[in-house]
């Protein structure tokens, strides 16, 4: 066997070492958080309706965690679809820190035309979330919904002006408050419409 | 004689073999997706009710907090938030092609990585992606 014959397969195992090891790559996951779904998720139960401030109607629907490779004892997937638009996220169980990763803890937020949606597992202790728009008095609870093994998953939705980046003052800011059973706030947490990155 | 066929085989093989395995690497990483310093994020028309739908979509690795927005542009370079969704982990939001198929924009990704896309309709001259 010449040199020559000897190279070649070893160049023709090598390619094919390169192409596996690159597709085994791109298509691994580093934990059990939620990941991308290869195929469209599929609704397994709606936990909540209703009509959203713009008058659109609204439903919130559970997603199995699987379908996002996220593991059930720890991940609550949901759907949030109006007339305008639809969303589909996960929420993490937190720590008795409140804390996710290291992370502090923070609602899901799906706007969706013009009605905003958060949503959050209840953590150990807090009997209830609020949010409130920044310069506005008016609070609003959100509803606590069965989350099933999960617990509770919080749904508030508020209305506001259409986001535009003709008028920056369209992207407003919110205090969400985690309060416990005696009223007590927990945890304040600051978050604001998207729209204004470049 | 017999020697050379064998050389062209081997060499045929190993074109074959590069060939595959580019088109493989080109379907995983470019198609409607593109995936940056980790992040997967894109666009795709997930077949919903039969209509196709533009989605925006964030995959970071992990429990990174992540954004997808899709934007509606208008002529004058403005723009109004169609939808918009974050979470933890994967998140997506998907509205309506509406009277501007062509002027639909992703902008999302995590707090270190911010990425913008164009993404158009079927009807769109042009990628459905860029």
């Amino acid at each position: 066997m010449t040199r020559r014959n000897r190279i070649l397969p070893l160049l023709l195992a090598g390619t094919f070492a390169v192409a596996g090891g690159t597709a085994w790559a791109v298509t691994q996951a580093d934990d059990s958080a939620p990941d991308r779904p290869t195929t469209p998720p599929v609704p397994t139960g709606k936990v909540a309706a209703g009509t959203a401030p713009s008058g659109d109607t609204y439903t919130v629907s559970r997603l199995d965690p699987a379908q996002f490779k996220a593991d059930p004892a720890t991940w609550f997937c949901r759907e949030i679809v109006t007339q305008a638009a639809s969303s589909s996220a996960c929420d993490p169980v937190a720590d008795k820190n409140l804390e996710i990763d290291g992370q502090p803890l923070k609602p899901s937020f799906s706007l969706l035309g013009t009605n905003r949606f958060l949503t959050m597992l209840a953590p150990d202790r807090v009997a209830s979330m609020e949010l409130q728009v920044t310069g506005e008095d008016k609070t609003v609870t959100a509803k606590s919904v069965d989350a099933g093994a999960l617990g509770t998953l919080f749904v508030a939705v508020v209305g506001g002006p259409q986001v535009t980046s003709r008028d920056p003052s369209t992207s407003r800011h919110y205090a969400v408050r985690l309060l416990g059973s005696d009223g007590q706030t927990l945890r304040e947490i600051t978050m604001s419409d998207p729209g204004q990155g470049e | 004689m017999a020697r050379g066929l064998k050389d062209r085989y081997i060499v045929g093989l190993l074109a074959l073999a590069f060939f595959v395995s580019s088109v493989a690497a080109a379907l995983a990483v470019v198609g409607n997706t593109h995936t940056t310093n980790g992040v997967g994020h894109g666009v795709s028309n997930f077949l919903a009710g039969h209509t196709y739908v533009p989605l925006a979509w964030t995959d970071p690795p992990g429990t990174q907090g992540s954004t997808a927005e899709m934007r509606h542009y208008f002529s004058d370079g403005t723009f109004n938030v169609q939808c918009s969704s974050e979470a933890f982990g994967y998140t997506e939001c998907a509205g309506d092609w509406g009277t501007a198929p062509c002027q639909k924009r992703y902008v999302g990704g995590t707090a270190t990585l911010l990425s913008r896309h164009w993404m158009r309709s079927v009807d769109c001259s042009g990628q459905t992606h860029a």
